[in-house]
């Protein structure tokens, strides 16, 4: 049988990083990356990309918590690499602060973050408001570098990358044997997923090059997340908004509540707004699918609905994506021996 | 009365503004008249230099003294950590690492310092070539901004600055000048001989490293302090250093030194590798196994007057500064009493 001919749908973190894992695995195969979108305007740009994850209602944490080691495992690798600086990626410590103490004191990645423990008093002084906090190093990605590093890699593989918008994934049926559908929030219109739901987050990116630790309420509405050039500063979780515009009423909140944990934000210059929706679920969309119409089919691998923690699970999700994407090439590779047969 | 401050640097600058502020107006009737004498200011000075980091010597060597100074300098500081003039005075958080070959004893600061912890494992898999280590947040205070803010303090409060070179003591009583504040740093000896003071050279390469967020500093216990490589992240540049020469006189940058430097920092931090280099510099840490911190009542013919030494800080400087401006105003209130009887 001539290569496998696979299509990856979507061009944010998920998109590159699943493009790529499959190249690593499948070499067989002929992989085309397709997207209407490309950095600097994919929901993953918005990002602040701290690996911090989010925990999914639907999935068993300990297939979550293998997600998050294996992306942390690739990017702390990276991170301690001469291609950090290209890549974007960098270790950043700082604290997460409860007004009133969680349930849950450990969450179930607090070994896989680097000296995961609670705050000393002389710490929480810092934060009069909060009684209880957590101190860890974890890593960050500046998003639109890391997109960039992520199509660089790409390229240098040889795979073809093209600005098209795919309107109906059966479109693809007569070029590709295999689509795998990494489109996040696009997926709600691509295939009618209506468990998927934006959840409308805005964020300030601040000149404030001074702020090196990060800050983040446990309630997960404020942070303070140190990047590179620019700090973000956050948020809103506005579930079904899709509204893309920034709020002003909403900056406003959101630099009070950021100040109100970092004094010196006040001196924050060049204010940027932007606008993400997270592409949120109960679970991550994670599975094959088989579509088929009068005798030819298409096979399927979906990867989307990575939420608020995309970047936390991108590399761990991608690999499994891999992985199913090779079980479909197998079954390509059966179903045309017995055809020969 | 007329008090002259030697000297621009650190000391120079905060003993003055801790005797204005502590002094004037304290006694009514009594007319303080503060004036600065130096031949470099900011940003010429080697307080200038200076990374900036709060942190002592491993060791306080049995000398109580020097550590409550640190301790009262830090909680100064961390006081004014929500002030708004942080961001003007350079003063911010930074967490980071102290790395070592072997075990070694608790510093005395563990407890002056936020969060001090041993480092896990995994951690010191981001060192190779380090067994133990260190993690703490201290506090920055960087040279170009805290020398100006100091200086922005006097002006506003009417001390008056003289750029000059003063020659001796004597110049300054032969004017009317009752007490004398001696803050020359490295060029003490040439006021009075000093030989317990010697310079202990430093080079430092300053590059654009913005995705460090942490400190980095090494130690080579057989070798000594500063001699082992140390990457600072301040506000806009990163600090990398690692070179301390006793007795070594010359502040021309060395080729060999850079080299020194550059590889070892890299070695220890990879991504250094693409950081861009902005500036070098070469200063003389004014070295002494102890802090000369002290009175003295100096005659030379029929004139008097009373000199408060404040030199000889080494590497620590920034670290030590304000406990040892508020004992120089404690000194100055004491000869402030006799006076008055």
């Amino acid at each position: 049988m001539a290569a496998p001919k696979v299509a990856v749908v979507g061009a944010g973190v998920i998109g590159l990083s699943t493009a790529l894992c499959i190249v690593e695995t499948c070499p067989s195969s002929s992989v085309t990356l397709l997207s209407d979108q490309f950095s600097p305007s994919t929901t993953s740009d918005v990002a602040a990309g701290m690996l911090i994850p989010h925990t999914y209602p639907g999935t068993p944490i300990h297939v979550q918590k293998q997600w998050f080691k294996e992306t942390f495992t690739y990017l702390f690798a990276i991170s301690n690499s001469a291609e950090a600086s290209e890549a974007g990626i960098h270790l950043v410590s700082g604290w997460q602060v409860f007004k009133s103490t969680p349930k849950e004191e450990l969450p179930f990645w607090a070994d896989v973050v680097l000296g995961f423990r609670p705050m000393s008093k002389a710490e929480l002084q810092k934060f009069p408001q909060h009684r209880f906090g957590q101190a860890f190093t974890t890593l960050k990605c500046d998003c639109p570098s890391y997109l960039l590093w992520l199509g660089k890699r790409l390229k240098a593989t040889g795979i073809q990358m093209y600005n098209r918008k795919v309107a109906d994934l059966w479109e693809l049926h007569s070029e590709y044997d295999i689509v795998v559908n990494c489109t996040g929030i696009g997926a709600h219109q691509l295939v009618g997923d209506k468990k998927l739901f934006p959840v409308r987050g805005q964020v300030l990116q601040v000149h404030a090059p001074w702020v090196k630790n990060f800050i983040r309420d446990g309630d997960g509405l404020t942070y303070i997340y140190p990047g590179i050039h620019r700090v973000t500063l956050g948020g809103t979780r506005e579930e079904k908004s899709w509204s893309l515009s920034p709020d002003p009423g909403t900056t406003r909140d959101i630099f009070d509540r950021c100040c109100s944990l970092e004094a010196s934000l006040q001196e924050a210059q060049d204010i940027k707004v932007k606008v993400g929706l997270r592409p949120s679920r109960q679970c991550v969309r994670l599975q094959k699918e088989v579509l088929s119409q009068g005798g030819v089919k298409l096979l399927v691998v979906h990867n989307y609905g990575h939420g608020a923690g995309g970047f936390s699970v991108h590399r761990g999700t991608a690999k499994e994506a891999a992985r199913l994407v090779g079980e479909c090439i197998a079954s390509l590779r059966g179903s045309s021996s017995r055809a020969k047969l | 009365m007329r008090v002259a401050v030697i000297g621009a640097g650190v000391m120079g600058l905060s003993s003055a503004l801790c005797i204005q502020e502590q002094f004037q107006g304290l006694v009514p009737g009594l007319e303080l008249e503060l004036e600065l004498y130096a031949d470099r200011f900011t940003p010429h000075t080697c307080s200038d230099g200076a990374a900036g980091l709060w942190q002592p010597y491993l060791s306080d060597h049995g000398n109580l003294q020097e550590t409550l100074w640190n301790k009262e300098t830090f909680d100064y500081l961390l006081g004014h950590l929500h002030s708004p003039a942080a961001q003007e005075m350079g003063l911010f958080l930074l967490s980071g690492y102290n790395l070592f070959t072997e075990p070694v004893p608790d510093p005395s600061w563990k407890n002056i310092v936020l969060g001090f912890r041993n480092l896990t494992p995994k951690e010191l898999e981001l060192f190779p070539g380090y067994s133990y280590g260190w993690f703490n947040t201290a506090l920055m205070l960087e040279g170009r901004n805290y020398l100006p803010w100091l200086t922005n303090r006097l002006t506003q409060r009417g001390v008056k600055f003289f750029h000059k070179k003063v020659e001796s003591f004597q110049e300054l009583f032969s004017q009317g000048v009752d007490v004398v504040i001696n803050c020359t740093g490295m060029r003490s000896g040439e006021l009075q001989p000093d030989p317990e003071l010697q310079p202990g050279r430093g080079q430092i390469i300053k590059v654009l490293a913005p995705w460090v967020k942490h400190f980095i500093i090494t130690h080579d216990v057989k070798s000594g302090v500063y001699k082992s490589p140390y990457v600072i992240p301040g506000s806009e540049f990163t600090v990398l250093g690692g070179i301390y020469q006793h007795g070594n006189w010359s502040e021309e940058n060395s080729a060999q030194d850079h080299r020194t430097i550059w590889e070892s920092c890299c070695r220890l931090l990879p991504a250094l590798q693409t950081a861009k280099v902005v500036s070098e510099w070469t200063g003389l840490r004014p070295a002494r196994h102890q802090v000369r911190l002290e009175r003295e009542s100096i005659r030379h013919g029929n004139l008097q007057g009373e000199v408060i030494h404040n030199y000889g800080h080494g590497g620590f400087g920034i670290t030590i500064h304000w406990g040892c401006a508020m004992a120089v105003a404690r000194l100055f209130g004491s000869i402030l009493q006799e006076k008055r009887k």
